[in-house]
């Protein structure tokens, strides 16, 4: 797909590494709303392939600035290391919540990517943190 | 269907397209290919070698034979030579070394497509099943799985039975017209279509040309393409809820009115960094009156509420950026794409460049986003109006 030229390659034709396609799941993580293909270099994040849940193209976005330049670009573990995605939510948890796994979806529309981290307090109460990247909210 | 003149006229269509590199220039379709069987029995598709005379070539071409598959070309592989006989020794050969019970069949079987195995049978039971190259036993079925939940990465799954009934029929529908315009455009013209060649396709389709495959289009300077490079910029939104502030941040910019995003959100109603909120629906209009505002009036903004492929590609032929709201998000565009393959009469790819500022204090630039798979609640277009 790289070499073919259709998708946009980080740093010259037919380079970059296309990653593992992970699951974009519908905001209750039940069904499945997506994938998420990510094209690395150098450990940077390019850009990614979505795909619709029938494997549709849906679009091929990039980071990239200025393309060659990877300047900008999240690093791959931003996106894609659970670990480092469940220290982000941390930053956002209060005092004696728990965090549940997290799972990509997505916010309002498809286009707007976000890993879910479940949140229960101690008194039983669930709420969700989003990450994505290096932005965190509370939903 | 004649598999192996359906496989060369996809073959030399995409050489022709230049989708396909020069390696396959002059490879020839070489045979009726190999049955692969889903596994519920049913023939899914034929793999066909490609080759040159006396020379074995690490390429073969997947046909569908089934209608499920959506279309005739299923995919086109570089890198492994395809020698059904030899495989089949292999395959025996690793079969012996686990002592597999006595078969009487052996079919290919794709049993996680595009995943193939060999198959072994007796008496039409499945006695063992072997993953093609590494040889590995694929694991017999588990049980039934959740809903929606895909298939783990070595497991097997029947696509006819388990693709959803809707999706086949849409899929199966695609594939009768395509087999369709295949068969007229070759019943008008003879053609010999087993050796891949682009100079012979070309006078194949001479009297339709010249024909322009793609139109596409971004924003420049000025719209002399050969003076300036594209000249937007992207910028991310600030908060998790100002894509409109984003947005409209981006068009302003193109206009050289640089505001803070922190600016606009005020204009918009927007909250502030500490303290956002989203543009509720009812206030949409709000946009036209900030960007008109934002530029003392010097640009004409208005609102479409039906947008279609048409607006867009209009407005970026004139050199203008939009601001486009799909549900529950708002990015902007700056180009479009469009394939124009009308000589078979298929479906063109219709693809906008987005601008996009999700992620929050990142965005993406999205090229191209298909146009035919989402779905467009509002457009903004602002035109100069003053100089």
């Amino acid at each position: 797909m790289l070499a073919s030229g259709l998708v946009q390659t980080p740093l010259a034709r037919g380079s970059g590494e296309v990653l593992e396609p992970v699951p974009i799941h519908t905001s209750d993580g039940g069904g499945i709303a997506g994938w998420f293909i990510g094209i690395a270099a150098a450990g940077r994040l390019a850009g990614f392939l979505q795909l619709a849940a029938d494997l549709a193209f849906r679009r091929s976005s990039s980071f990239q600035r200025r393309p060659p330049s990877l300047e900008g670009c999240p690093e791959v573990a931003d996106w894609l290391d659970r670990s480092r995605i469940l220290d982000r939510a941390r930053t956002r948890a209060t005092a004696g919540e728990s965090l549940a796994e997290p799972f990509l979806t997505y916010d309002q529309n498809p286009d707007r990517l976000v890993w879910a981290v479940g949140v229960t307090d101690p008194q039983g109460r669930e709420s969700t943190i989003y990450v994505a990247g290096d932005f965190v909210y509370r939903a | 269907m004649d598999y192996r003149k359906i496989a060369g006229a996809e073959l030399n269509l995409l050489r022709f397209l230049g989708v396909l590199p020069e390696t396959f220039e002059g490879l020839r379709v070489a045979a009726a290919g190999t049955p692969v069987y889903d596994l519920n029995g049913e023939e899914l598709f034929r793999r066909i070698p490609l080759g040159r005379q006396r020379q074995e070539t690490p390429a073969f071409v997947d046909i569908a034979v089934h209608p499920a598959l959506g279309g005739p070309l299923v995919a086109v592989s570089q890198g492994i030579v395809w020698d059904e006989k030899a495989l089949l020794e292999a395959a025996q050969l690793a079969a012996r070394k686990r002592k597999v019970k006595p078969y009487d069949t052996m079919r290919f079987v794709a049993y996680s497509v595009p995943k193939v195995a060999v198959q072994f049978l007796a008496n039409g039971q499945e006695v063992l099943m072997l993953e093609l190259l590494t040889w590995i036993p694929v694991p017999p079925p588990r049980r039934e799985r959740l809903k929606d939940e895909p298939p783990a990465n070595f497991e097997r799954w029947s696509f006819l039975e388990e693709t959803p009934r809707a999706t086949l029929r849409r899929r199966a529908k695609s594939f009768e017209e395509r087999v369709a315009q295949w068969e007229t455009v070759l019943s008008q013209r003879d053609i010999r279509l087993d050796v891949i060649s682009a100079e012979r396709f070309a006078i194949f389709v001479g009297p339709i040309e010249p024909i322009q495959f793609f139109e596409s289009r971004e924003l420049h300077y000025s719209k002399r393409n050969s003076d300036h490079v594209p000249c937007y910029e992207l910028r991310g939104q600030e908060t998790n809820v100002w894509c409109v502030g984003a947005s409209v941040q981006m068009v302003l910019d193109f206009y050289r009115y640089e505001y803070t995003q922190v600016r606009l959100a005020q204009e918009l109603g927007l909250g502030t960094l500490a303290n956002p909120n989203g543009l509720p629906y009812s206030q949409d209009g709000l946009v036209v009156t900030v960007l008109e505002n934002m530029s003392s009036q010097a640009l004409d903004a208005a609102m479409n509420t039906s947008p279609n492929f048409n607006e867009f590609r209009t407005e970026i032929l004139a050199n203008r950026p939009l601001i486009s709201f799909i549900p529950g998000h708002s990015r902007t565009v700056a180009g479009y794409t469009r394939q124009n393959i009308v000589l078979l009469g298929m479906t063109p790819f219709r693809g906008l460049l987005v601008y996009d500022p999700w992620p929050p204090n990142a965005g993406v630039i999205t090229r191209w986003e298909n146009f035919d798979t989402q779905t467009y609640r509002r457009t903004f277009t602002a035109r100069v109006t003053l100089v």
